[in-house]
């Protein structure tokens, strides 16, 4: 067993992606994957939408009738 | 037991101590307090609550119901350590933080580009219309804010609902908003797969395909419910003499049709009077609900409690003989039980008592009539039924005593002959003075009778018929089974269903066509003969739809191209020019007198004839004693079940099945949601071995059943009860297979009535289906002892025998309630809001609680949920029953947070997230609330509703997150997630909309411009909410009044809203049980 500055190194060959604690290589590593993944995905137009629902059907659209009689209160009426 | 203790009683290892010191057996506390002379009832809510059930009682002294606070499974958990999720997390939102763009720059935010004329930002706006959920067409007054309708409250221009409307109406907005609304037309050539399809080719199909039919001489056949629209009926007019081979049927699930066939027998007409109970001093129901699902329950209600005011000194008195346990039976001052096959002979023993022995009139000298009643007496009656002969000689003497100022209503389900009995009984005591003189109903299409249904079904499997049109019905669910209606369907060539919903009947059509909802919707109605009611889209339609008479303007126009949005407008207003405001005679522009009716939602006619039946005035309608000697059957009672068939209030005839506000509101007496089941009564379960939930099978003449049963105090012995409207096949996901569909046990052959059947054998099965009730929920904290020195006074009451000897009788029996608080005193000198609840104008219908959903946002839970305790109603209505399980005194109490000046939830909160305002409020902060749930924990009146769930996201695979349910939300109130908790606020948005008026206005707020959702629904009025510190109020009345009282008011935490004590009209000086 190699001890370095105090910490066991028994782990330090093993395959990274596999050990079950992130280490802080791991971690950068996917951050960087990520966020490099990201700047793709935004830089280049695949046409891909993602507002959720909208692929289904058209929003809903709410317009008020024209021709309908509005009452500013509950009381007005023509008596 | 110790000297020093100083409590009253002391419970150990589950044995009561009197507080004499004495060890005393629980079970037997009832005939003690007998013994000891103890006057009070003891209130009961449930069976286990009354034989004092050790499980129940801890489940009590609980906050929380089993399963509540299941802690989750460690050995379920992921194997995702804490550190590795942190890190991803963190990883995430680097990520989320580097892919975001500057989401400041999204331009400029406004409400509208170009704001519509009629809308105001953020001020609601109010339009009148009509509902057509039935065929009684009240009027509504719907809110709008921003376009949206959001509310619907009755429209108090409307002469018969005077401002009220029922659950239905209520919560009519959600089917506006449902998702599972059909959106586009839709062809199924096989019946079983869907293509979508245009409306144009749509209509050019059909109308083809209806040309074809009419000229080989084959029947089209229009299939609607009632049709009370004097413009529909003209369109479907037209549509005749376009397809003269064209004929209308109309029917309903509960259309009484032997109330009308006795009416014809006996006057020769089927012009059903309108009784105008209001001024009814005795009032006798015979298995009647009118209270409850029975004809015009809005207006019925209101005219019976305008005579249940002790402070004026009108006090009528309800009797009930019912075989079934109703709110209107429930509510009755002397209430009889007895089974319904033998309702018959007891109006018979009622009549040789009133017309035979008392010969009170001209018919006691009518010998062949006189013949039928001879061998019947009360004295033989009372004893083979063992009922209350006190209760009966108290009917027969007021009965005697109010003539021409009683009345007696038969059931829709009973016989025929027993409603020709009770005709002859009303006209002999006069009681036909209460027929209405100057209103009378308007049938612009009658319901079709058994015969032409059968005609129908005869044509359809010959092949006679070339199209079916189900004009927004489902007559394949609704009619009975025995016609074979879906079978007889497919020998027609082309079923064509218009419909807002999928239901039976689209499952089995050609064309499924869907139509606007009456949000949506042009329309008139016409019920009375002195007045009409206009029905105006308030928006447009949110999908591809159209309303059911541009379909078939449209189809009338045999042309594809007729239609545009217009189309039915413009009908409806020339139908008017030259009829309804043509009959005016008035001078007015068309236009001017169009918007005011639209405006008011009601026009006054002058003429009192209708366009349909015939009237002949009530002053002249004459009883024809033949019709009841003629009568050769008398309903007696069997030995066997009796079976009758319900109404469902909520739900109608199965059509808002797909409506979670109304599947989820308790029913009033069993509490019961989003089920039905057969009620029975103590004496029958316990002869065939059931407990509720436990399956039987009901076998008739009509059919058979498996569904559970549910043990219902009050229900006579030998009666099961079943309602209708459940167990839907084919409707969306919310009401698709809940409950049990009783509908195979209808029959257009029954001897009796299609709802009601003798010979009935019940048999117990295997298994059960758990049924849910809230009866147990959020129970209020007992002692264990029902004893008589110590008990809650949840419910006071007393009779008005008592009040008028002494009013301050109350105060004197249990005390005042002078409050000596550690806390000090906070001095409200300007709006203190508080409500009052007049219990004796309260029949426990439960129209707030749906008001209350609508306007807080109440989100629906489901089933499995309710089960927990979890429902989120913030309003309950709390029913207790006193006396024996088997005749039962009812007690409703709506029970609401009571907003306490000395609230324990309020000092119990860690965050401070439930306050006090100044002016009276318990307040919610939701987003400072963390879920500790303490102050539901410390409230005594158990009215905390927790968001255990975002129940939006949970409930039925998220539907309530769906886009059109986000449009149902009233903006003016926070939309809680979960780990909130929540209650009611006395409608705070409501009062802060008056605050702005009055801001605006320069003055001091008014109480009673303020009306809280709960208050504006009820239909008795019965909750008054206002300014308690206004002296000139109706609230500050009631307040101060002698019946007045508070709940749990030993505790002192001084709550703001007011009860005012039930009052039963008997003859006993004490509010005793009745004895037999």
């Amino acid at each position: 067993m190699i001890m370095k500055n105090g910490l066991s190194s028994t782990n330090y060959n093993k395959d990274i992606l596999s050990s079950e604690k992130i280490g802080r290589k791991k971690f950068f590593l996917l951050t960087g994957i990520a966020a490099l993944g990201t700047a793709v995905l935004s830089a280049i137009p695949f046409g891909r939408k993602v507002v959720a629902g909208s692929t289904k059907q058209e929003s809903i659209k709410i317009s008020p009738n024209p021709h309908a009689v509005k009452r500013n209160n509950r009381q007005e009426n023509n008596g | 037991m110790p000297s020093n203790e100083t409590t009253d009683r002391k419970i150990m290892d589950k044995k009561v101590i009197d507080i004499s010191g004495e060890i005393v057996n629980p079970d037997n506390l009832k005939e003690e307090s007998r013994e000891n002379n103890n006057t009070d009832p003891n209130y009961w809510r449930s069976f286990r609550e009354l034989h004092n059930d050790p499980e129940f009682m801890k489940l009590k002294a609980r906050e929380f119901a089993d399963g509540a606070l299941d802690k989750p499974d460690l050995n379920d958990m992921s194997r995702f350590s804490r550190r590795k999720f942190l890190a991803l997390l963190s990883a995430s939102a680097a990520v989320a933080a580097t892919g975001c763009s500057n989401y400041r720059n999204q331009g400029l935010l406004v409400p509208y580009n170009k704001k519509p004329e009629e809308i105001s930002v953020g001020l609601p706006t109010y339009y009148a219309s009509t509902c057509n959920g039935c065929e009684y067409a009240c009027g509504v007054l719907i809110k709008t804010i921003e376009g949206r309708p959001i509310k619907v409250d009755g429209n108090p221009d409307h002469p018969v609902s005077k401002g009220k409307i029922c659950a239905i109406g209520q919560a009519s907005v959600m089917n506006l908003y449902d998702p599972e609304r059909l959106k586009n037309p839709v062809e199924r050539p096989d019946k079983i797969n869907s293509n979508e399809i245009q409306w144009g080719v749509a209509d050019e199909k059909i109308i083809s395909q209806l040309k074809a039919a009419a000229s080989s001489g084959k029947e089209i056949a229009i299939i609607s419910n009632t049709i009370n629209s004097p413009t529909l009926k003209k369109a479907l007019d037209d549509f005749k003499t376009v397809y003269p081979t064209a004929k209308v049927y109309s029917f309903e699930l509960f259309d009484e049709s032997t109330r009308r066939s006795a009416w014809e027998k006996s006057y020769g007409n089927q012009n059903l009077p309108i009784v105008q109970l209001d001024k009814a001093k005795v009032i006798l129901a015979l298995e009647s609900d009118f209270l409850g699902n029975e004809g015009n329950k809005i207006e019925n209600s209101m005219m019976y409690v305008k005579n249940r005011d002790a402070y004026k000194g009108e006090f009528n008195r309800l009797y009930s003989v019912e075989g079934n346990a109703t709110i209107t039976g429930m509510n009755a001052d002397y209430r009889i039980v007895l089974r319904t096959d033998a309702i018959e002979e007891f109006v018979y023993a009622l009549m040789i008592e009133i017309i035979g022995r008392e010969k009170i009139s001209g018919f006691s000298t009518d010998s062949t009539a006189m013949s039928r009643l001879q061998k019947h007496d009360m004295t033989n009656f009372i004893a083979k039924y063992g009922i209350s002969k006190t209760a009966v000689d108290h009917l027969i003497s007021d009965l005697k005593k109010n003539q021409g100022a009683s009345y007696v209503l038969a059931g829709s389900a009973l016989p025929e002959s027993t409603h020709i009995a009770v005709n002859l009984l009303n006209e002999a005591l006069g009681n036909n003075a209460l027929h209405s003189k100057d209103q009378s109903r308007i049938s612009l299409v009658p319901l079709s009778p058994k015969s032409e249904w059968e005609a129908l079904i005869s044509s359809m499997k010959g092949g006679r018929v070339g199209a079916v049109i189900h004009l927004d019905s489902n007559p394949a669910f609704v009619l009975p089974s025995d016609y074979r209606y879906t079978e007889a369907l497919k020998g027609v060539p082309l079923v064509i269903s218009l419909s807002e919903q999928i239901n039976e009947s689209t499952a089995v059509s050609n064309f499924v066509l869907p139509i606007n909802s009456m949000f949506e919707s042009w329309g008139d109605y016409q019920t009375r003969n002195t007045f009409l009611s206009l029905q105006q889209p308030v928006i447009a339609p949110l999908y591809d739809t159209r309303q059911k008479e541009e379909i078939i303007l449209a189809w009338n126009s045999g042309s594809k191209d007729s239609y545009n949005k217009d189309i039915y407008r413009n009908y409806l207003q020339a139908n008017w020019r030259t009829t309804v405001l043509a009959a005016q005679n008035t001078d007015m522009l068309f236009n001017t007198a169009w918007n005011a009716g639209l405006n008011d939602g009601v026009v006054r006619v002058t003429t009192t004839s209708s366009a349909g039946t015939a009237d002949v005035p009530a002053t002249q309608q004459v009883f024809k004693p033949e019709a009841f000697v003629a009568t050769s059957t008398l309903m007696t009672a069997g030995s066997n079940f009796v079976l009758l068939l319900t109404q469902n209030g909520n739900l109608g005839d199965g059509r808002f099945a797909n409506n979670g506000w109304l599947q989820e509101l308790p029913k009033p007496l069993s509490r019961v949601v989003w089920d039905n089941y057969a009620a029975i009564s103590v004496q029958s379960a316990k002869a065939l071995g059931l407990e509720s939930s436990d399956l039987v099978k009901i076998t008739s003449s009509a059919g058979a059943l498996e569904i559970p049963v549910f043990i219902q105090p009050g229900v006579a012995e030998g009666v099961i009860a079943v309602q209708l409207g459940y167990g839907r096949s084919e409707c969306g996901i919310v009401g698709k297979d809940v409950g049990f569909n009783a509908n195979s046990l209808v029959s257009k052959g029954a001897k009796l009535s299609p709802w009601l059947y003798d010979n009935v054998t019940v048999e117990k099965l295997g298994g059960m289906h758990e049924i849910v009730s809230t009866v147990e929920h959020y129970n209020i904290e007992e002692p264990l002892l029902k004893d008589i020195q110590f008990r809650r006074h949840i419910i006071q009451e007393g009779t008005y025998l008592q009040y008028k000897a002494d009013p301050d009788f109350l105060r004197k029996k249990h005390g005042d309630n002078e409050y000596e608080s550690i806390n000090k005193q906070y001095e409200h000198t300007g709006t203190k809001w508080g409500m009052a609840i007049d219990l004796n104008k309260c029949i426990g219908c439960g129209e707030c609680v749906i008001a209350c959903n609508v306007e807080n946002n109440i989100p629906i839970v489901g089933k499995d949920q309710v089960q927990k305790n979890r429902e989120m109603q913030w309003m309950r209505i709390d029913r207790y029953y006193s006396g024996t399980p088997e005749d039962p005194k009812t007690s409703f109490q709506p029970m609401l947070c009571q907003h306490c000046d000395f609230a324990p939830c309020e000092n119990v909160c860690p965050v401070a997230a439930t306050t006090h305002s100044a002016d009276g409020i318990n307040g919610m902060a939701y987003n400072r609330c963390v879920g500790t749930r303490y102050c539901s924990n410390n409230c005594p009146y158990k009215v905390r509703r927790f968001n255990y769930y975002n129940f939006r996201d949970r409930f039925r695979d998220s539907i309530q997150q769906e886009e059109s349910f986000s449009l149902m939300a009233n903006p003016e109130v926070t939309v809680r997630s979960r780990g909130v908790m929540e209650k009611c606020t006395f409608c705070l948005q409501r009062i802060m909309e008056e605050r702005a008026h009055a801001i605006k206005d320069n003055r001091q707020v008014i109480g009673s411009n303020v009306k809280t959702a709960c208050q504006e629904s009820c239909v008795t009025s019965a909750i008054v909410f206002g300014d308690s510190n206004a002296k000139e109020s109706e609230l500050h009345k009631l307040i101060h009044s002698d019946l007045s009282y508070t709940v749990l008011d030993e505790i002192k935490v001084k709550p703001n809203i007011t009860y005012i004590a039930k009052l039963r009209n008997v003859y006993e000086t004490e509010n005793t049980e009745a004895k037999h």
